[in-house]
């Protein structure tokens, strides 16, 4: 029958022989034929059904099913191995017995050596332990599938344009509504927002994320309440407005786990809400971070004659079942086209970028992610060079008992064996303690890693991780003993039986130099990595924000627009809580704006200028618009370039002004006479009131502080109406001392306000350069355990070969060597294999440094510093690491060395 | 129980052994017939692997309840490497046996829900 079969059912049924081969092999005899015969039946008939999936599958369920049968069948055997005047005939020949001799004699072994099995298992436990807690968080945010059903299916959709296709930016509600309704790709599609909003009649006032989101929002998710229901087709419609889902951890915390909440109201921005559902405890929103992942949830309501100019909202999407992305892309390319001959106003050059949901959400946090894997995987195999090292040295001297083993009839495959469970046994319980590392690492999870990689809030040590784990044990274990136990179980018996103790290795002195040599080129691949990535970081802190990052404090209030209805009764309550501040001691400036720097909001608003004519309809450029307090500048430290700053004289009915950033100033009067230039928001045409130039001030980095500056436009509160300020005090004093009495002037002037965010400005700056802090520091902490692992590799070696010529040198220097000749000797010996390492990882790091250019930041990935500052570093330390056993070499008694013969 | 001294304690079965009994009872079978026969009765619950299939066979030899038939058919029908088994006197009473526990049971499943409707 196997001669007709296709070729893949034949591979598959000789890989199936060579297993079957563990069954006992009474039964083997018995029923070995039946058995081949049912799978290759089995194999043949999934593979004319589903082809090669089918036949793998097939293959994968008749594997699993003979070592199930294996394990029942050599059960009793297993059992006899305690019991040994039971059977010992049957006991002996069995392939469990022969293993689980090897594992005592490997326990016993590793317990007669403790010096070396620490310092391999810690080796090896440091290694799998920081991969598998790296791995965890890849998991998280890259591998495991998001927390909704069939969530491959599932899209984001961004807001581009034209020029820039794949931008991500934020979309118009109106214009998704036109998806929803017309691209027949998805099953689903909804459009939310996220914001904060005081929650207040509930002891202090306090200040939560909350959400807008359009009905389909947790169908399109497949969510589930936990309680109550979550929103229907009729939250589209006016009248339901008011009714809200909460969050579980809200309705636990804040709401002391009412068992009666459905129906019960709470206060959010002063209107009252009524809950209709809670989500379940594992709910995750989409592509939100975890502090900012919302408590609340309220209809989002679309009103058809809103605007289509503003790109605010984000939406995600259902695809329908079997649809690829490409062809909902298609389709909503051809409502975009449409939709800006119809809307050229605010529609021309406006695109969609569709994206997987999943890498929609792991975004910027991809890369460095993978670096740090590989970094992390660079650790553990230099780690597995050094354990390699130290039993190719152990081998050495274990020639004897190895020589002994296979005199009294071990073959070598019985040796082979015998070394590589010893080899497992290390791996597994280096795995082990990695593992307990791994979770110790994880249970305090780091706030960076939480507020910057997504979705790394639900890492956890799951099923995925731990195989992960045990096949890197596993693997770890094959590439630190597979060389050494072929090496060791070469041994000529002869010529080790007859020599006089000398236990010196032939061949594995040139093993234990390569893996020398490629612990250090794999070490100094780290630390030109790292060195690139200090570099970078420091560069970024020595960028000038533009503001004074020593002396303010910043906080945010919002006000409840239904009991602060009007622009004057807000205005007035910001200048009144700016002058309160004013009068506190130690404080001398007070001021706001309603985006503050480094905070994430930002929005870019189209205007027209007076003196040059005017862009077609929708092409107008845009600049950052923002509403300062007169003081604002002053508190923040942001100086004065030219002009004036916003003064007493203007008020709401004074005509209208502006002040412009160096960089606006720079970009449209390249000759520096912006002053008194007249400028307009929308387009020259728009209602809205010209506006004069009257001051130009420093640049603030507003995005991050690796971003360019774009252009920025102030406006003077009193002549606009924002209900969310962030007030920035400056003191003399330590700034985060003013919170209290700040938490107190806000109380007095209105009891129900909250405060929020909290921040000096120099903590607002540290905040936001946190992920390239912190990706910098693990990816250093890496580089230096791989110089060291790779160092204590060059010193072992050297040690071991100088141990083990003790003799040789003593007999030498009796002779009249030099010993500086013979420190020489040993130096050189360690340090041709650094320098044939360094150049090889110089080699290496070129095209790897370039694959981390987009983490980089003022540096290039060539740059010459790091080039030179590793490759000093390895060889440096090398030459320590070789020099101290060289000394201890000329060290030597030769008397004492002869005669230890 | 009269049932459990009847059988020495060895009810209920295991599913696969009950439908290879079942299998047997409707007439002697190889290997192969046997394991598609036993998919096909359970509704393709019950796929018994390769191995623990012949695993399974092993044991009920062991135990007596099935063996190796005899008979054969004709040659040219027939791969000769392919064994035969049929039921034991053995393994059928055990069949009886486990197919009056199970329908007890069904009965007695059965008046607890007639019961509680009436209610």
């Amino acid at each position: 029958m196997s001669s007709g079969s296709p070729r893949p059912v034949r591979a598959a049924v000789a890989i199936f022989d060579v297993l079957t081969s563990i069954l006992p092999s009474r039964f083997r005899h018995a029923f070995g034929l039946d058995i081949r015969d049912a799978f290759e039946d089995e194999a043949m008939e999934r593979f004319r059904q589903g082809g090669v999936a089918g036949l793998g599958a097939a293959t994968g369920r008749g594997l699993a099913d003979v070592l199930i049968t294996a394990w029942h069948t050599r059960l009793p055997s297993m059992h006899a191995t305690t019991r040994p005047h039971d059977d010992p005939q049957r006991m002996r020949g069995s392939l469990m017995y022969a293993l689980w001799q090897d594992l005592r004699y490997a326990f016993r072994t590793l317990r007669k050596q403790p010096a070396f099995t620490l310092v391999a298992l810690l080796t090896l436990a440091v290694g799998i332990g920081a991969n598998t807690a790296i791995f965890t968080v890849v998991n998280a945010a890259l591998l495991r599938p998001l927390p909704y059903p069939h969530a491959d299916r599932l899209v984001r959709i961004w807001g581009s344009s034209r020029e820039n296709p794949s931008q991500r930016a934020n979309i118009n509600p109106l214009d998704a509504m036109d998806w929803a309704r017309e691209a027949k790709a998805f099953e689903s599609l909804a459009v939310f927002t996220t914001t904060t909003q005081p929650l207040t009649g509930m002891g202090d006032p306090l200040t939560i994320p909350v959400a807008f989101a359009t009905p389909s929002f947790f169908e399109t998710l497949g969510a589930r309440a936990a309680m109550g229901t979550l929103f229907g087709s009729h939250h589209g419609q006016p009248g339901r407005e008011t009714e809200i889902v909460v969050s579980r951890a809200f309705w636990a915390g804040t709401l002391g786990g009412d068992p009666a909440v459905l129906g019960r109201s709470i206060k959010l921005s002063d209107i009252a809400c009524t809950i209709i559902g809670v989500l379940p405890a594992d709910f995750v929103s989409p592509g939100i971070s975890a502090a900012m992942e919302p408590q609340a949830w309220r209809p989002m309501m679309i009103a058809p004659d809103s605007s289509r100019g503003g790109h605010f909202a984000r939406s995600i999407a259902r695809l329908a079942p079997g649809v690829p992305v490409a062809t909902a892309q298609a389709q909503i390319d051809a409502i975009m086209m449409r939709l800006a001959k119809e809307f050229p106003s605010t529609n021309l050059g406006q695109w969609t970028y569709i994206e997987p949901l999943q890498a929609a959400i792991a975004g910027d946090a991809r890369t460095p992610l993978l670096m740090l894997m590989a970094a992390v995987g660079v650790v553990l195999l230099i780690g597995c060079a050094n354990v390699a090292n130290l039993l190719l040295a152990r081998a050495t001297v274990r020639q004897r008992e190895i020589a002994v083993r296979s005199a009294l009839g071990a073959g070598r495959g019985r040796l082979i064996r015998q070394l590589m469970t010893e080899s497992l046994v290390l791996g597994t319980i280096g795995g082990l303690l990695g593992i307990g590392l791994a979770i110790a690492a994880m249970s305090s999870l780091p706030v960076w890693l939480t507020s910057q990689v997504p979705l790394a809030v639900s890492a956890a040590i799951d099923g995925r991780v731990f195989a992960f784990t045990l096949a890197l044990s596993i693997a770890t274990a094959v590439l630190f003993g597979l060389v050494p136990a072929l090496q060791a179980s070469r041994s000529d018996i002869r010529s080790v039986l007859t020599s006089s103790g000398d236990t010196r290795a032939t061949g594995s002195g040139r093993i234990q130099s390569l893996l020398l040599v490629v612990e250090t080129a794999l070490a100094l691949v780290l630390l030109i990595a790292a060195t690139l990535l200090v570099q970078s970081l420091m560069r970024l802190q020595f960028v000038d924000p533009g503001f004074d990052t020593e002396h303010v404090l910043t906080f945010r209030v919002s006000l409840p627009r239904a009991r602060y209805p009007e622009t004057a009764r807000r205005n007035a309550f910001f200048s009144d809580l700016t002058d309160r501040l004013r009068q506190l001691p130690g404080v001398t400036a007070a001021g706001g704006v309603n985006m503050s720097p480094l905070t994430d909001r930002y929005s870019c608003d189209s205007f027209g200028l007076a003196d040059r004519p005017a862009p077609p309809d929708g092409q107008e450029p845009c600049a950052e618009a923002r509403v300062a307090t007169r003081e604002y500048f002053s508190a923040m430290g942001i100086p004065l370039v030219k002009g004036r700053l916003f003064g007493p004289a203007d008020t709401a009915s004074a005509t209208p002004v502006i002040i412009i950033n160096e960089t606006m100033a720079r970009k449209y009067w390249p000759d520096g006479n912006g002053l008194g230039q007249r400028f307009k928001w929308g387009s020259v045409t728009s209602e809205a009131p010209w506006r004069t130039i009257v001051g130009i001030v420093r640049d603030v980095k507003h995005f991050a502080l690796d971003v360019d500056v774009e252009g920025e436009v102030y406006v003077p509160l009193e002549q606009s109406g924002p209900t969310v300020m962030t007030i920035a005090v400056r003191t003399e004093r330590a700034p985060q001392t003013l919170a209290g009495e700040i938490r107190g002037i806000v109380g007095t002037l209105d009891a129900s306000l909250p405060i929020s965010e909290v921040f000096t400005t120099g903590q607002l700056v540290q905040r936001s350069t946190a992920m390239q802090t912190f990706r910098t520091q693990l990816l250093t902490a890496f580089a230096l355990v791989a110089l060291g692992l790779a160092i204590v590799g060059v010193y072992g070696v050297m040690a071991f070969f100088v141990a083990q010529r003790t003799q040789e040198i003593g007999i030498r220097l009796a002779l009249g060597a030099s010993p500086t000749a013979l420190r020489r000797l040993v130096v050189l010996r360690g340090m041709k294999a650094a320098v044939i390492g360094a150049a090889l990882g110089l080699l290496v790091s070129l095209p790897m440094s370039r694959m981390i250019e987009g983490l980089l930041f003022g540096v290039t990935s060539g740059d010459r510093v790091a080039y030179l500052l590793g490759p000093l570093l390895l060889l440096s330390t090398a030459l320590v690491a070789s020099y101290v056993p060289a000394r201890r070499a000329t060290r030597v008694d030769p008397v004492q060395a002869i005669r230890t013969e | 129980m009269p049932a459990k001294s009847r059988t020495d304690g060895s009810l209920p079965l295991k599913p696969a052994v009950l439908l290879l009994l079942v299998s047997l009872a409707a007439g002697e079978k190889h290997g192969y017939a046997l394991r598609k026969d036993v998919a096909a009765r359970s509704g393709g619950d019950v796929r018994l692997g390769p191995a623990t299939l012949y695993r399974t066979l092993a044991q009920m030899l062991e135990e007596g309840t099935i063996e190796e038939s005899g008979r054969r058919p004709a040659p040219e029908l027939d791969d000769e490497r392919r064994r035969y088994y049929r039921l034991t006197d053995r393994g059928r009473r055990l069949l009886d046996a486990e197919i009056t526990r199970l329908e007890q049971l069904a009965a007695s499943a059965r008046a607890v829900i007639l019961q509680r409707g009436k209610a």
